[in-house]
């Protein structure tokens, strides 16, 4: 079977097709990846027979097999041969927790550069912009072995100029080297990039202590990493938006959703605060229960497609992050597709007394 | 140094391959050109030439042979 | 007491660093062993299966309901009555108990099977405490303040420590036997620090065990047997989420291939409709078993096909029955499945992993010969579906009395 190849959806607006043509070109698309991925993994094929799945089409969407991502911290999981694995992506861990890993080629890479720069280049426009990168330069020591955060503040590194660190080594805030780099840009819009957790432990915090506003008025923050940790710190959207204007000055803050098990189709924050599927990926939203897919604004386990993973089956994964649809093709912003929520992480099982068994589902 | 020479020095000095590869080069051919060799080069390029390239161009450039025609976009005659 | 039988406990270890979660300090614990089944020992497990039943925290886990019903006069008396019928017996002194993480429970069972064999005992629970452990630890507590009990609250502990070889060696250095429970890895282990010579050392390792249902039986059972059936599985699977290891985790159907199929279409919707009712499904699980689904398509070749009732029961349907399927667990609801005719194709894959199968349908004791007959390793305890978890003093092939306690022979 020859490779599918969708670099001919790149000439088109990331976010221009309505919901049917949408379904159907990304049921067609899944279908595709699904067969190619099937000839080219055993294992994944051997999946597909398990689950019933193997040797006929999806006629809906929620019909694409989709594998739990957790998959890829236990096996390795590739389409390719092992000499044509060039990079392999690794989710970041505490020690002593698994890690995912993720086979890519060059072809495979080369996609998620372009697709993300179609995407950032949408939200943020296609000039370069000077980067102030929160995070320290000791996160890109490796050049064998990136980090998930290394990888990531790489990829998104091609959207920027003068790329510089507001962090030292030691992961505090290194004022003089920020100092610098507004001065070599006084004037110039901004682009400042890190991970949630990142900014609002190291920077935002140290920038309080100290009573500190940063000119970055003219600035956008791009930022993902999930918001987790600042939850268990009781710290919402609106608080850390809150803080950074406070801090930096900063209006424009856009998040982003994204997992390295699909890497380049991310989803981005639009103007109105929604964040966006774009025309490479999909999103479903399932019923732990039974897995059965719900409706717009009901909150349930989240499934990400994507057409971008031909190196290794990740096309179709049901996450383990809880969230909502929250419209379709309706978003102010005017961006078509799909608009969602990520409500939380799926909580770990509890240990059990046994009496939970026995309690009736809510 | 003409345009040529200062294009061919710049690859030569950040990724450290000789004059003869450079006419087939292309992007990840070589351990010193992978994401982060990149990223230095079209800095190297930028600084020898006063150009700033856009998103896309810094994406599309894949090879020493394509580069000429990006930078051409940028008033840079090769 | 005259001054003779008041021996002074033995002398004081060096301090460890240790919690104890019930009783006093552990330089004042008496070591002395008692006859078994001495009757300060049932006269305060009686106590504490009283406190437990009466305290409305131990009702709300079934488990703990379970072991203080186990502890219950009514129950101990009649053992107490057969075993004072044999030889002269005494505990062997101090017990050092390892308890599992896994199953809560087990520690506070480990504990009175070592008292009613006579012994001292110190228990180590697991370093992330379940609510059961806690449960447990204060009512041992409360009783162990009774001055009634002191005879018994004198002999025994219940500590924590984090993973620690130095404090394992130093109590395993004093003790008379190990009751070891874990993983084969932690057993290895354990056993390889040092204890004295003629220490007896009781391990219960990974076990694995499976159901076996006669396909006729389920087929012809009235609808309450079948729904006694279905009950007795859920407790057997469902109540440890399999964690277990007399929790089935492959189900084998006896019978001629036509008559399997039907009593499969029995009593998996009916065990469905009975989780509908009752269980209620961690969506954790749901992904969890998605994960396992996906693991044995990759490792097992013979698995042929899967089923899911939702996501409250997942199988996977086995061609045949291959070697090492022990080292493939369900977890919270997934079960391998296989057809057989007969128990010999069973036998061929039974290891000395294989602890207990549940039946239904089937002759228990003709099961049991043909184990002994086929020089069978493994299946240490056949019993009816609904009994899996039914722990007691014969366990995985150890009759715990006679192990931890010595014959004082008189020929």
């Amino acid at each position: 079977m020859t490779r599918p190849d969708f670099s001919g959806w790149l000439a088109r607006p990331p976010y221009g097709s309505e919901a049917q043509a949408k379904d159907a070109a990304m049921t067609a698309a899944m279908n595709e990846l699904t067969e190619w991925h099937a000839t080219q993994c055993a294992p994944y094929r051997r999946m597909l027979t398990l689950l019933g799945a193997a040797g006929h089409a999806a006629r809906t969407l929620d019909e694409v097999p989709y594998l739990p991502v957790r998959l890829f911290k236990e096996m390795d999981l590739r389409s390719v041969d092992a000499q044509a694995v060039f990079k392999t992506l690794s989710s970041s861990g505490t020690t002593g927790q698994q890690v995912s890993r993720i086979h890519l080629d060059r072809d495979n890479a080369a996609m998620q550069t372009r697709v993300l720069g179609r995407l950032v280049g949408d939200a943020l426009g296609h000039k370069r912009l000077p980067m102030l990168v929160i995070d320290s330069p000791a996160v890109l020591k490796d050049r064998q072995a990136f980090s998930a955060r290394g990888a990531g503040i790489l990829g998104f590194s091609v959207f920027g100029l003068d790329r510089s660190f507001a962090l030292d080594a030691d992961m505090r805030i290194d004022l003089p080297a920020i100092e610098a780099f507004l001065q070599r840009h006084a004037g110039r819009p901004l682009l400042v990039f890190g991970f949630t957790y990142m900014i609002w432990a190291h920077f935002l915090q140290a920038l309080r202590e100290r009573g500190l506003c940063l000119p970055l008025a003219d600035g956008v923050l791009l930022h993902g990493g999930g918001w987790k940790k600042l939850a268990a710190q009781a710290v919402d959207a609106a608080e850390f938006r809150r803080v950074v204007q406070q801090c930096t000055g900063m209006t424009r803050v856009v998040n982003y959703y994204g997992m390295v098990e699909q890497t380049g189709s991310i989803a981005i924050e639009c103007e109105q605060g929604r964040l966006h599927v774009s025309d490479f990926s999909d999103l479903i939203v399932r019923d732990p229960v039974d897995f059965h897919p719900l409706g717009v604004g009901q909150v349930g386990l989240i499934e990400t497609l994507s057409v971008l993973p031909l190196s290794y089956p990740g096309h179709a994964l049901l996450t383990e992050d809880m969230g909502r649809i929250d419209g379709i093709d309706d978003c102010p912003c005017g961006r078509r597709g799909k608009t969602f929520t990520i409500t939380g992480r799926l909580p770990k099982a509890e240990l059990r007394g046994c009496s939970d068994t026995y309690e009736r589902a809510a | 140094m003409n345009n040529l020479e200062k294009y061919d020095a710049t690859f030569v000095d950040t990724l450290m391959v000789g004059r003869d590869a450079l006419a087939a080069l292309k992007y990840q051919d070589v351990e010193a050109w992978d994401s982060v060799g990149h990223m230095q080069l079209m800095n190297a390029l930028e600084e020898a030439f006063g150009i700033e390239m856009d998103i896309d161009d810094i994406i599309a450039f894949s090879g020493h042979e394509a580069g000429k025609g990006i930078l051409a976009k940028y008033g840079v005659q090769l | 007491m005259n001054a003779l039988l008041e021996r002074p406990p033995a002398p004081a270890a060096p301090a460890l660093p240790l919690t104890v979660r019930a009783g006093g300090p552990l330089q004042t614990l008496d070591r002395r062993p008692m006859a078994p089944f001495a009757a300060p020992v049932l006269d305060f497990l009686s106590a504490l299966s009283h406190d437990l039943l009466a305290s409305p925290d131990a009702r709300r886990h079934p488990d703990i309901a379970t072991f203080a019903f186990w502890c219950r006069r009514g129950h101990l008396q009649p053992m107490a009555e057969a075993w004072a019928r044999g030889p002269a017996r005494v505990g062997r002194g101090l017990v050092l108990h390892i308890a599992p993480g896994n199953v809560p429970v087990n520690f506070a069972f480990s504990l009175a099977f070592g008292m009613l064999a006579g012994n001292a005992n110190i228990v180590r629970v697991a370093e992330v405490e379940r609510a059961q452990t806690t449960v447990l630890c204060a009512a041992l507590q409360r009783r162990f303040a009774d001055p009634r009990h002191a005879v018994v609250a004198a002999r025994n502990r219940v500590v924590q420590y984090a993973r620690d070889d130095t404090v394992t060696a130093a109590l395993s250095a004093q003790a008379a036997a190990r009751v070891l429970w874990g993983g084969d890895r932690t057993i290895a282990h354990l056993r390889s620090l040092p204890a004295p010579p003629r220490c007896v050392d009781v391990a219960f390792a990974d076990r694995y065990s499976l159901a076996m249902l006669d396909a006729r039986a389920v087929n012809e059972a009235g609808s309450q047997a079948l729904a006694d059936l279905v009950r007795g599985f859920f407790h057997d699977a469902y109540l440890q989420d399999q964690d277990a290891c007399s929790s089935p985790q492959l189900v084998v159907w006896q019978g001629e291939p036509a008559a399997c199929a039907q009593a499969r279409q029995r009593f998996w919707p009916a065990l469905d409709a009975l989780l509908e009712r009752e269980y209620a499904l961690a969506p954790i699980h749901a992904v969890d078993k998605l994960v396992q689904l996906c693991r044995a398509a990759a490792a097992l070749p013979q698995a042929q096909s899967s089923v899911r009732h939702g996501n409250r029961i997942h199988r996977v349907q086995l061609q045949s029955l291959p070697a090492g399927i022990e080292q493939h667990r369900g977890h919270a609801g997934f079960f391998f499945e296989v057809d057989t005719t007969g128990f010999e194709p069973l036998a061929g894959v039974v290891d000395a992993r294989l602890q207990t199968l549940t039946t239904f349908g089937l002759d228990r004791q003709a099961l049991a010969r043909r184990v002994v007959e086929l020089g069978l390793t493994g299946i240490d305890r056949i019993v009816p579906v609904g009994q899996a978890l039914a722990i007691g003093l014969v366990w995985d092939g150890h009759d715990l009395v006679s192990t931890l306690s010595r014959i004082v022979e008189v020929p």
